[in-house]
Order: C-alpha cells, then sequence, then structure tokens
C-alpha cells in the first residue's frame, strides 16, 4: 500500500512539475507576444509621427509661407534703415500693452 | 488443440513479411533523414523555423545651424505586379495603358518577369486611384525616401536617388555615415506563428545611421537665395551665386546658386541647375582679384598706401611694351586710390614690383587648392605658374585673368584680411571643435590693416559705393571680367564679382557674390555691390546686429 501510494505521489509530482513548465512556456510566450505588439504599435505610431512630422514640415516651407505673407496677408520684407532699436524701458512698455486684455 | 495449417502459416508469414518490409522502409529512410542526408534535412528544418530579417536604420535627417530638419525622410509608396501571377491580364493592360502609359509600355516584353515596377513615388492620386480598383493583381509597397522642406538648399545637400542612396551634394558626400548599416536578426518561428516568433537572435550588428548638423542657416539662405533671385531677374542675367561665411571660424552661413532644382520633383530635372556654383564652378574674377595683389605688395613692402603711382591719364598704355587697358583714366593717384578706383595701369605697375612672388602669395591665400570643405566637385581653380607665364602673365595676374577661382576660395582668402592673417578651412558641417586655420598668420597685423583700408576706401568713395551701408562698417571690391568663349574673350558677356565685408563690433562675415553674363548692366558696380549690400543688410536683421 505504501509502495503504490509512493508511485502515485512521484507521478503526481512529476505532472505538477510538467504543468509549471507548460505554464512557464505559456506564460513567455503569452508575454513574449504582448511585446512584440507593443513593438508594432510603437513602429505604427512612429510612423504617424513622422507623417505628422512631413506634413508640417511641407506646411512650414519658406516659399509657402512668404506666398502667403505676401499675397493673403500685404507683408513686404523688412528694411535696414526701416529697422529702429528701442531702449529696453520702451520694450518692457510694448510688453505690457499686449498683455492687457481687451474689456468686453 | 486445433492443428496450424500450412495456408496459416503461409498467411502469418506473410504478414510478418510485408510488416518487416514495411518496417524496413521506415528504417532505411530514418536512415537515409537523420544519417545521409542530415545536413540537407537540418537546413532544411531551419528554413522552415528560422527566418532571417535584415532591418537598415533609417535614413537620418540633415539639420541645419538652428537645429530645424533640412532633410527628413519619409514613406513613398511603389506599385508593382508579379507579372507571372497575374490572373486578369487584360484588365491589368487596360489600367496601366489608361493610368501609367510609361509602365504599359515596359510591360509588353516583360510579361515572363517574376517582378515589375509599375511606378514608384507615387503621387496620392495614384495611390487612391490603384486602392479604388481594389485588383489582387496590382500591389503596393511602402519604401523609404526624402523630403527637403528647403528648395534653396538644394545646391548643397543634394539628393538621393530613388533607392534612398546619396547622389549629389551632401547627401552623397556623407552617404555612409547617413545610411547606416544594416543589423539581421534570426527570427525563430512555427508555420502559425504569423508575425510572431518564439526567439530572436542577433546575428549581424549595424551601426545606427548618424544626423549632420550643418553650418548653414536655412532661414538665412532662403532670404538670401531670395535676393541672388530678384537679381538673375532684375538684370536678366544666366545665373549667379552667393557665399556668407565667417572669417573667424571658416563656418559657411550662407551659400545659395541660383538657378537651383527641386529635390523634391526630381523628374524634369536639368543638371546646370544641380551645379554648386560656389564651390564648383572657377571662373576668372577680374578686378576683385586686385585686393590680394595689393595685399601681396603691401606685405613685401613695394609700396604704400601713400606712395603716388602715375597712371598716365590715359585708358591704354603699355607698360614694358606691354598694351594694358583701363576703364576710368587717372593722372598721378596713390596705390589707395588705384586700387579704389580700380586703375588697370596702376595696379600693373605695382604688380611688376612684385613679378613672380604674386603667384607665390596667391598659392598661400589658397587659390589653384582646394579648400578642405569636403563638398563633392568642388574646384580647384587654376594660377598660371611663373614657369608658363608669357610677357602678359604678370598683367593678367594682377587684375583677374590667368587664375580661376572659386566664390569660396575668394571668401576663404579674404578672411586672411579679418581674422588676424589666418587661412581658415570653410565648413559646412557644424563641430564642436576648432575649425582648422594656418599655424600662423600668412600676413602681417600692418598688411591686414592697410588692406582694411584700402577696401574700406572702395566702398566710402570707390567703385563699390552702391556696397554702402550707412552706420556699419563694409569693406569690399568689385570685379568685371570678359567671358572666354571659343579661346576668346567676349566683350558683350561679362562676370560681374564682389568681395566684401560687413561688420558690426566683433561680428563680421564675408560676403563673396557673383552674377553672370547680366543683360541689363555691365558692371559690378551696378549688379553685385547692391546684391552685397542688401545681402549683408538681410544678414544684420536675421543676426540682429542693429545698431542704434
Amino acid at each position: 500500500m505504501k509502495k503504490m501510494s509512493a508511485i502515485v505521489l512521484f507521478f503526481c509530482f512529476n505532472a505538477l512539475l510538467i504543468f509549471f513548465e507548460v505554464h512557464k512556456q505559456g506564460q513567455y510566450l503569452k508575454i513574449s507576444y504582448e511585446i512584440q505588439k507593443l513593438q508594432t504599435k510603437i513602429c505604427s505610431i512612429t510612423k504617424e509621427q513622422n507623417d505628422l512630422i512631413y506634413s508640417l514640415h511641407t506646411l512650414q516651407q519658406p516659399d509657402n509661407i512668404q506666398t502667403i505673407a505676401q499675397e493673403k496677408l500685404a507683408m513686404k520684407p523688412i528694411e535696414l534703415k526701416k529697422v529702429t532699436l528701442l531702449p529696453s524701458g520702451d520694450i518692457q512698455t510694448i510688453q505690457d500693452t499686449q498683455e492687457i486684455k481687451p474689456e468686453l | 488443440m486445433k492443428q496450424v495449417s500450412n495456408f496459416e502459416h503461409f498467411r502469418s508469414f506473410f504478414i510478418f513479411s510485408i510488416l518487416l518490409t514495411l518496417y524496413g522502409i521506415i528504417i532505411a529512410n530514418l536512415y537515409v533523414m537523420q544519417v545521409k542526408k542530415q545536413d540537407f534535412f537540418k537546413n532544411l528544418g531551419e528554413k522552415q523555423y528560422n527566418i532571417s530579417v535584415t532591418t537598415l536604420p533609417e535614413r537620418a535627417p540633415i539639420f541645419d545651424k538652428n537645429g530645424t530638419p533640412i532633410a527628413i525622410s519619409k514613406d513613398s509608396y511603389a506599385a508593382f505586379i508579379l507579372p507571372k501571377q497575374v490572373s486578369d491580364r487584360t484588365a491589368t493592360k487596360e489600367f496601366l495603358e489608361k493610368h501609367f502609359p510609361a509602365a504599359a509600355k515596359r510591360i509588353s516584353d516583360s510579361w515572363n518577369k517574376n517582378f515589375f515596377f509599375i511606378g514608384r513615388k507615387l503621387t496620392p492620386e495614384q495611390q487612391e486611384l490603384i486602392k479604388s480598383l481594389d485588383s489582387s493583381d496590382i500591389h503596393i509597397l511602402q519604401e523609404p525616401s526624402r523630403f527637403y522642406p528647403y528648395k534653396c538648399l538644394s545646391t548643397i545637400i543634394g539628393a538621393t536617388d530613388i533607392d534612398n542612396h546619396g547622389i549629389m551634394g551632401l547627401e552623397q558626400e556623407y552617404d555612409e555615415s547617413l545610411r547606416g548599416t544594416p543589423t539581421t536578426h534570426i527570427l525563430k518561428k512555427d508555420a502559425r506563428s504569423n508575425h510572431f516568433y518564439f526567439e530572436k537572435e542577433l546575428t549581424v550588428q549595424g551601426t545606427p545611421s548618424q544626423p549632420i548638423n550643418l553650418t548653414i542657416d536655412a532661414d538665412l539662405q532662403f532670404k538670401i537665395t531670395q535676393l541672388v533671385k530678384n537679381t538673375v531677374e532684375q538684370f536678366e542675367a544666366k545665373e549667379a551665386a552667393l557665399v556668407v561665411m565667417n572669417p573667424e571660424n571658416g563656418e559657411i552661413c550662407a551659400m545659395t546658386s541660383y538657378p537651383y532644382f527641386d529635390p523634391n520633383n526630381m523628374e524634369k530635372l536639368d543638371i546646370e541647375t544641380t551645379k554648386n556654383r560656389p564651390a564648383t564652378q572657377a571662373f576668372e574674377t577680374g578686378s576683385v582679384i586686385k585686393a590680394f595683389c595689393a595685399l601681396a605688395a603691401l606685405d613685401l613692402e613695394v609700396v604704400t598706401l601713400d606712395e603716388m603711382i602715375n597712371c598716365e591719364n590715359t585708358k591704354e598704355t603699355k607698360v614694358e611694351g606691354v598694351r594694358v587697358r583701363t576703364v576710368q583714366p587717372h593722372g598721378t593717384i596713390s596705390f589707395k586710390e588705384i586700387i579704389q578706383f580700380s586703375n588697370n595701369i596702376g595696379t600693373v605697375k605695382v604688380a611688376k614690383r612684385i613679378n613672380e612672388q604674386l603667384y607665390e602669395y596667391y598659392r598661400i591665400l589658397g587659390f589653384g587648392q582646394m579648400t578642405g570643405v569636403n563638398f563633392p566637385g568642388e574646384q580647384r581653380g587654376y594660377v598660371n605658374p611663373p614657369s608658363n607665364w608669357s610677357a602678359y602673365s604678370i598683367i593678367s595676374l594682377s587684375f583677374g585673368y590667368e587664375i580661376t577661382t572659386t566664390l569660396l576660395q575668394l571668401a576663404r582668402a579674404l578672411s586672411v584680411t579679418y581674422n588676424g592673417g589666418y587661412l581658415v578651412t570653410p565648413t559646412l558641417i557644424k563641430s564642436e571643435t576648432p575649425q582648422k586655420k594656418s599655424p600662423s598668420p600668412l600676413i602681417s597685423e600692418k598688411t591686414s590693416s592697410d588692406l582694411n583700408t584700402i577696401l574700406e576706401a572702395c566702398v566710402q568713395k570707390g567703385s563699390a559705393k552702391r556696397a554702402k551701408i550707412m552706420g556699419y562698417k563694409t569693406s569690399g571690391k568689385t570685379g568685371t571680367s570678359n567671358i572666354l568663349e571659343n579661346g576668346k574673350y567676349n566683350e558683350s558677356k561679362h562676370l560681374n564679382t564682389f568681395i566684401g565685408c560687413v561688420e558690426q563690433g566683433d561680428y563680421k562675415r564675408v560676403i563673396t557674390v557673383y552674377v553672370k553674363e547680366p543683360k541689363k548692366a555691365s558692371y559690378a558696380s551696378m549688379t553685385t555691390a547692391p546684391l552685397f549690400r542688401r545681402a549683408a543688410e538681410t544678414l544684420l536683421i536675421h543676426d540682429h546686429m542693429i545698431t542704434e
């Protein structure tokens, strides 16, 4: 009887070990797949980011900005003789003026 | 006990034999697979489970001085078919004939091929068209390509080809570091794992791609290019170029060339527009070289600023039997005035005193040599050596003939006057380490100061009056040369140059410019001097160097 119990116990112990090994492998694969899924996601987000950067730089092309500035906003290139250097006190006054919000 | 009949014996033996034969076949097969053809089946198994994946790093961006990206990677799309596997050849052919006629022509001889590109770098409209067709025969492939937000930088950065390899400019020069090298992994997977793998094993470690930071200021380049373009249009010139350089360290702030090409649209490319003229176009400069002739004369102390020289009050004379012509007649004037008014007769008389040493000075100043800028196709120019001289050579060399230089060489040589006499190495690449320069000054402080006085006088009262900027220290020299055509100088075709410097305290920028074949003006004083002024003004505003 004792011999029988020892054999059963031995088989149970081995079965438990096999179960744990299979479980460990399963977990390993699951995490590995999760990592790979996240890597795929990173790739697609990076691609999206690159597309946005491309769109941003397409819109920021100086030729486009110049066309908008000159044709739509009627702006002209600045001339050196028209640039005046303001004393620092005046700059502060301008900044203060700009910060005043109009009353509704 | 029942007796076993002969038939039953035979039947048992027969079944046993069949089973034995079958087991024998299995064992023989196992032997063949496991022992005889072990390598073959091992490889086959590995091929099924191990997939080799090679990843090329994304081509690195190029940044300007302020970190603005001026060359970035983007995905482009290509359409292809697998001709041997096409299910509906007629429909595919009709579609190609209608929307991709060039591909339709090419495919007629390629139906027996495995792979065929219909088009690469597809436009969004073309992509939509293919998607809307919903054909299983036409496939879309994503591939990397380049985008350049600043077209005006095209002659510096260059471009990449359809396979994203650098083929021009800095893209070509730094192709290896911008590309990096591929990394190879082996992925272990089974038939059902699809995109997933069990294990990833590194087999070849690649190197990451390295971005490049330029010394060029992209916004400044854009503004300067607009000025150059306006000048070309105003004077109906053939082409023009301009360089802005920091004389202290050789950093090039802007290097513009007009006309230039659109690197985002390389289909209709005029090869002439791909030239980086400041580095790759060597030309006879005309009178701007007088500044360096004066530098040699002053450094050798064969003349002083105030020495009075008889310019014979004529437009044409003979100096030691050789005919010399000048634009305006002058009497006896000081050496300073000779350069200021760009009098050829006076310059030749002084050059005669320097003689062969003039060649040495030109070489020391870097003419006829590479500047070290590391730009593909850079021209070294030419200075006629004394061994090849004729009686006319010293005369020609004193006012800019028999010597060809690039704008970059002129900027480098002129920097000597503004940085204490050192010859700097022009650079387009921003570096933490100080730039290379000659170990000791090439000229004395007095020579620098005297030449500065002469070049300032040129702008204040001389031929370069139109380069003057009120309230700022500007100095420079104009030059007009005739263009050599079929072995003869064409007197109706001119090349106008200007070399100069704008200063504001410690801030100094050397500007060199040329305008080729202007139709509406002949002299540099009309074309390049005002262009210098406008460029210098733009530079001062851009760099916030405004005086009170």
